[in-house]
C-alpha cells in the first residue's frame, strides 16, 4: 500500500499511517427505572481517558428503548467534559435535521467550552421516520437539509450571523453565545454505505463516520478510495481525511470465553442486520428453521471473524492491520451492544493491549519482522 | 478432484448468484463474488447433498477463494 496516494505517512509514524481507537456507545436498553444507567459509558469514557483513547462517541437516538440511553448526546458529553481531560467528545451523530442548527452550535459551545475545546461533531441526515416527529417537515428532503444546516452550525461556529424571522416577523441578524474555544471545527458527515456520501464528504473537506454494516471491507476499501480522490479534486490533501469505522467490539483473553459472551447479542443483532436484509427477507423466511439457524451460526461466525473486534488481541490484530491499510484512520469500539457492562469494563484491560499491540506494529520494523515470522 | 470440486462449485455459485460460470474461477473470492450467508449455506447444503457427507459451513470462512475451499473439501475427503 506505500505507493498509493493515501498511505502517504503521517508525521510521527514513518512508514504507516497512525491508527486511533476510540469508544462508541449506541445501543444500551433503557427500558424500566434503574438507577446507575450511565455508569458503563463514564467509567469507560474515564478509562479511555486515562489510558490512551482518542475519544468517545454518543449517538442522538430517539423513542426507542435501544439506544434509548442517548437521546441528547450534548447533554452526555457536558457529563464527559467534568469527568475526563484529555479525550475527545465526539457526537456520533448529531441527527441535524431534527434541530435548529442555532440550537445545535449553542450547545455544542457549551461542552466545547466545558471541555477545554474537546468537541467533535459528525453529523447524520436521519432515517427512522419516528425520529422525524420531532421535524416532520424536513423529512423529505432531510439530505439536502442536512448539508443546508452544516453550513450553518459552521458558520454561526465561526462568529458569523443568521438571518432568521423573530417573534414579530422581523428580519434579524442572530449569532450564539458562547463563543466556542475552538475558532473551527472539521465536520464528519455520517456514511452508512452508499459511496455518494463517502464523495460529498471528500468534496466538502469534511471526515467520515462509517460501519460494516451495510457494506464488507472490499466495497469500504473502494468507498475510501473515492472519498480521498474526492479530496483531491476538490482541493483537500487526499491525506489528512479522517476516516472513523465503527465496529462491534468485545476483547478478551481467551476466544472461547468471548464468543460465548457476545453470541447471544450478536445474534439477536445479525437476526435484524444488513446481511440479512440484503438477500431480501423473503429468502430468510423461505428457509426452514434448520436451514435458518444454520444461516445465522455462519452469519455470526463471519462477523465475529471478519467484521468485529471480537477475540483476543492476538485474534483481531490482523483485521485492524487490513483495515488500516484500506485507509481507515481510527476504530471506533463498540461497546454497549448486549454483553453485560461489569463485562465489557474488564474486557478494557484486553482492548488496551490489542490498541497497544497495533500502534507496535504499525512502525516498519515490527511490520517487517510480522512478514518475516 | 480439485478441478471436478472447482467446476461443481462453480457451477453452483454461478447458479445461485445468478451470474454466468465464465465469470467465476478458481482464484475467484468467494466473498467479493458476492456470496452473503444465505447464498454460503445453500452452497454448502448443496455440496453436501452432491458429496454426500457433512461440510462445516465455517470452512469457506477460511478459505477465502473458490481453489482454496475445493482444496479443503479435496483434504478432508
Amino acid at each position: 500500500m506505500s505507493d498509493t496516494p493515501h498511505a502517504k505517512p503521517k508525521a510521527g509514524t514513518p512508514g504507516a499511517r497512525s491508527l486511533d481507537f476510540s469508544m462508541m456507545f449506541f445501543s444500551s436498553d433503557a427500558v424500566g427505572r434503574q438507577r446507575h444507567r450511565y455508569d458503563l459509558l463514564i467509567s469507560s469514557a474515564e478509562f479511555a481517558d486515562r489510558n490512551g483513547f482518542a475519544a468517545v462517541w454518543l449517538p442522538e437516538r430517539h423513542f426507542h428503548r435501544f439506544g434509548g440511553l442517548y437521546p441528547n448526546p450534548a447533554v452526555l458529553a457536558a457529563a464527559l467534559a467534568n469527568r475526563t481531560s484529555r479525550i475527545r467528545l465526539r457526537a456520533g451523530s448529531v441527527i441535524i435535521p431534527l434541530h435548529d442548527p442555532l440550537r445545535v452550535a449553542e450547545e455544542w459551545s457549551i461542552v466545547d467550552n466545558l471541555s477545554d475545546g474537546r468537541v467533535d461533531l459528525a453529523f447524520g441526515q436521519g432515517w427512522n421516520p419516528n425520529d422525524f416527529v420531532l421535524a416532520p417537515e424536513r423529512y423529505a428532503d432531510r439530505l439536502e437539509g442536512m448539508y443546508a444546516a452544516i453550513r450553518q452550525v459552521d458558520a454561526l461556529w465561526r462568529g458569523e450571523r443568521l438571518q432568521r424571522r423573530n417573534g414579530v416577523g422581523r428580519m434579524v441578524d442572530i449569532g450564539i453565545f458562547p463563543t466556542p474555544l475552538q475558532d473551527t471545527f472539521t465536520p464528519w458527515i455520517t456514511c452508512a454505505g452508499a459511496v455518494e456520501r463517502f464523495v460529498e464528504a471528500g468534496a466538502m473537506g469534511a471526515n467520515v463516520l462509517t460501519a460494516l454494516l451495510f457494506q464488507d471491507q472490499g466495497e469500504l476499501s473502494t468507498k475510501i478510495q473515492a472519498y480521498r480522490d474526492a479530496r483531491g479534486r476538490h482541493g483537500h490533501d487526499p491525506d489528512t481525511g479522517h476516516v472513523t469505522l465503527m465496529l462491534h467490539t468485545f476483547v478478551g483473553d481467551d476466544m472461547g470465553t468471548v464468543q460465548g459472551q457476545v453470541r447471544a447479542p450478536m445474534m439477536k443483532y445479525l437476526e435484524d442486520s444488513v446481511d440479512l436484509w440484503r438477500q431480501k427477507s423473503e429468502a430468510l423466511d423461505a428457509l426452514s428453521p434448520v436451514e435458518k439457524t444454520r444461516v445465522l451460526e455462519f452469519a455470526f461466525q463471519r462477523y465475529v471473524r471478519s467484521q468485529s473486534l471480537c477475540g483476543t488481541p492476538e485474534s483481531c490484530l490482523p483485521l485492524v492491520r487490513q483495515l488500516a491499510a484500506v485507509g481507515v484512520d481510527e476504530i471506533a469500539c463498540l461497546l454497549d451492544f448486549g454483553v453485560t457492562a461489569e463485562s465489557v469494563m474488564e474486557s478494557l484491560g484486553s482492548l488496551k493491549r490489542l490498541k497497544e499491540s497495533a500502534g507496535h506494529a504499525s512502525s516498519p520494523a515490527d511490520a517487517e519482522a510480522v512478514t518475516a515470522s | 478432484m480439485i478441478h471436478d470440486l472447482e467446476a461443481m462449485i462453480i457451477a453452483i455459485t454461478a447458479r445461485l448468484l445468478k451470474r454466468s460460470a465464465d465469470t467465476l474461477h478458481p482464484h475467484t473470492s468467494l466473498a467479493a463474488a458476492g456470496m452473503e450467508s444465505i447464498n454460503s449455506i445453500r452452497l454448502i447444503a448443496e455440496l453436501e447433498t452432491r458429496l454426500g457427507r457433512d461440510i462445516d459451513p465455517t470452512l469457506i470462512l477460511d478459505t477465502p477463494t473458490i481453489g482454496d475451499l475445493a482444496k479443503a473439501l479435496a483434504v478432508h475427503h
